[in-house]
């Protein structure tokens, strides 16, 4: 009864949701009427984008499915909520790492953990450390340095914990 | 099959904010070509690094990308400072996603997660640039 009642919830949420959709949809009619051409090379490279992200977005929808199966109420309540330890930065910070894809397609995961009063230092830590790519960081030492490479890496995990404070004065968590 | 039908929800209420943010980065990447970004330099390590956040945080797309500009940039004698100001900013702030981000996580979160981004990338930038001219 409860799950249901979250997901009227959610569906009446969803106006929003599908009014950015319609906005993004009026925008590119109306360019399409202005130039045909910046429209058409634009879903043409949209869906290059879609095709790119294709098994990112399996990964994540793997990622998601066993942090459903494996992360309940209990362990998200224990590890995410009220304030937040270094064990817990750690372990989000090497999560954000390690993940890949588009920020967008994260959100969806993040907002479940938001919603169950996840402490947004953290939702902070896992966004912010996700600037740092492991499989990138070979073509990052060819067009720079392995010192500008390794200062860069370093300083934003640093800065990841750094920004997890001040969001954590400025924002507090929701609870459901 | 709990978990399994919880994410597929989670994928469905994501997708029409998914297309949308793809949709706007592509026209985005259609309309904005590299040499007009590389004109906005002008050899001011201060000036530069806010310049290049501010170009970091509105172009969008892979991140490889962010580094062959970069590259190029540096080539062409932007400042080191600019340049990481530029990539930091990229990564880590989204003025496209903004939306989406705000959708699902809170406008408030999304203000403060961007504006304290946009800050360090500018504080990184200067911190590389002197870290790395001191090596």
């Amino acid at each position: 009864m409860i799950r249901k009642l979250n997901r009227i919830k959610e569906l009446k949420d969803m106006p929003g949701i599908w009014k950015f959709f319609a906005a993004v949809i009026l925008l590119f009619g109306f360019i399409a009427l202005l130039s045909p051409e910046i429209a058409t090379n634009s879903l043409v490279k949209s869906v290059e984008i879609f095709k790119n992200m294709f098994s990112s977005l399996v990964l994540a929808f793997v990622f998601m499915f066993v942090f459903n199966l494996l992360v309940t109420d209990k362990v998200v309540k224990k590890y995410l909520q009220n304030d937040i330890g270094v064990k817990q930065c750690l372990i989000v910070s090497i999560a954000g790492i390690f993940s890949t894809g588009p920020i967008y397609m994260w959100y969806a995961y993040l907002s479940e953990l938001k919603d169950q009063g996840a402490n947004y230092g953290l939702i902070s830590i896992f966004l912010y450390n996700r600037a740092i790519k492991l499989p990138l960081i070979p073509i990052m030492i060819s067009y720079f340095s392995v010192e500008i490479t390794i200062v860069f890496s370093v300083l934003l995990f640093i800065f990841s914990f750094i920004n997890a404070f001040f969001i954590n004065i400025f924002v507090k968590p929701q609870k459901s | 099959m709990n978990a399994f039908k919880k994410t597929c929800w989670s994928f469905f209420m994501m997708a029409p904010v998914l297309v949308s943010v793809v949709l706007l980065i592509a026209l985005l990447q259609t309309i904005i070509d590299n040499d007009s970004l590389l004109a906005l330099f002008r050899g001011n390590i201060f000036a530069d690094s806010f310049v290049g956040a501010i170009i970091g945080s509105i172009a969008p797309g892979n991140p490889i990308t962010s580094y062959v500009l970069g590259g190029e940039m540096l080539s062409i004698g932007v400042s080191l400072t600019a340049v990481i100001a530029f990539l930091v900013a990229w990564v880590t702030v989204g003025v496209v996603q903004f939306p989406a981000e705000a959708l699902m996580l809170g406008k408030r979160f999304s203000i403060f997660r961007n504006l304290f981004s946009f800050l360090s990338a500018i504080f990184i930038g200067i911190l590389t640039g002197f870290i790395v001219g001191i090596l």
